[in-house]
């Protein structure tokens, strides 16, 4: 369920431009907004994720794993 | 900008790390000359051994994220401050990664099976049974093996039904990274916080922390193998890779019947490969797949600081556990 919520958040992410500014003026509060259902782990990784960044740059960053 | 492993590299890539590598592959060398019944068969295990220790030396991103040597030396340092009482098992896990490794040369028919077979299931639980530790431990040692690779081998078989399938769903896709590559960094680690004696409740910590970061590395690195490594053996193969199958879940009707179409083309045609990481990348695939590793990333994060390694080690895993992120 929560996956999903995550889902449909990048979802909006993707296709909102004004959510997209909320998210990198304040990434916490505009998922607290959408009263999205995550898990803490989840809420970590929206305050870590860098939400900048452009795709070219997420492909560099891409590693060989271990 | 540096990758999220440049940015952990002064804590992986020091001569610590190096150290270490060298060391458990020593130890893992010693065995086999010590062990191996026959010439031929010192033959057939060390080569791929050797070539594993070649590979991974000769690259100073994968020395740093081999989890097979890391992993359990630093779950045991975390417990017991030291790190030597674990290069045995540190051994004894890296023969089990190259017997699984040369799987896939087994698979092409460029290596004898009981090759695979023998660094599998002979190598590591010799090893498991000569640990300096008290009997009790070792049988609950070998039992966690056996476990473990019964699982592992059930992920395996999970990740080959779902080549070239139309119908595989996300959740899927990383219910068998968890059952794979997530169900061998948990046992690397528990292992560990075994033979350290760590209570059960702290055992378990390390474990499933073990397992987010083995699921996320490899959903991390499937995403360079798809994006960024020339060959993109997994899309000749046909894998439903986790940013493939996002992108799939979005498709309806013509569109989806055209995707798949594409992803047969690019079996065989580099064009269509490239089409393909084109779309995935238009479409948020790489975005959605860096954020669900990130939530990996968090969890193993959030494990480790409930178990509370003893420093260095704690510092190490942490920068370990970085390192599968895109937002270092």
């Amino acid at each position: 369920m929560s996956r999903q919520a995550v889902e449909q958040l990048i979802d909006r992410w993707m296709n909102d431009p004004s959510f997209r500014n909320e998210v990198r003026s304040d990434p916490e509060a505009a998922v607290r907004r959408t009263g999205a259902d995550l898990t803490d782990d989840e809420l970590a990784a929206v305050r870590s994720v860098d939400w900048n960044l452009p795709d070219e740059e997420l492909r560099v960053r891409t590693n060989n794993g271990a | 900008m540096p990758s999220s492993w440049q940015r952990f590299s002064d804590f992986l890539e020091g001569p610590a790390a190096a150290d270490r590598v060298r060391r458990v592959f020593d130890a893992a060398d010693q065995f086999i000359v010590e062990r191996a019944v026959t010439l031929e068969q010192r033959r057939l295990i060390g080569a791929p051994v050797a070539r594993l220790r070649a590979e991974i030396t000769a690259d100073a991103e994968r020395a740093s994220m081999c989890l097979f040597v890391h992993l359990p030396v630093l779950v045991y340092a975390g417990l017991r401050g030291e790190e030597r009482p674990a290069i045995p098992l540190a051994s004894a896990t890296t023969l089990l990664f190259a017997g699984l490794d040369l799987f896939d040369d087994v698979a092409d028919g460029d290596w004898p099976g009981s090759a695979a077979a023998t660094l599998l299931c002979a190598f590591p639980q010799l090893m498991v049974g000569e640990l300096a530790a008290p009997p009790q431990l070792i049988a609950a040692i070998g039992s966690t093996l056996a476990r473990g690779l019964l699982r592992m081998s059930a992920g395996q078989q999970q990740d080959l039904s779902a080549q070239g399938a139309d119908e595989v769903r996300s959740c899927e896709i990383e219910a068998t990274a968890i059952a794979k590559s997530g169900e061998e960094a948990a046992l690397f680690a528990c292992m560990a916080a075994q033979l350290a004696e760590a209570p059960e409740e702290i055992a378990g910590k390390y474990e499933e922390l073990g397992r987010s970061i083995g699921a996320g590395a490899q959903l991390a690195s499937d995403c360079h193998e798809l994006f960024e490594d020339p060959a993109a053996r997994d899309l000749v193969h046909g894998a439903r890779t986790l940013p493939i199958v996002l992108h799939l879940e979005r498709l309806l009707g013509a569109e989806r019947t055209a995707f798949l179409a594409l992803l047969d083309d690019a079996r065989t045609e580099a064009a269509a490969r490239e089409e393909v990481r084109l779309r995935l990348r238009s479409g948020g695939s790489l975005r959605r797949c860096a954020f669900i590793v990130e939530t990996y990333r968090q969890r193993a994060l959030r494990l480790c600081r409930e178990a509370a390694p003893l420093e260095p080690a704690r510092g190490c895993l942490e920068a370990l556990i970085g390192s599968i992120s895109f937002f270092p």
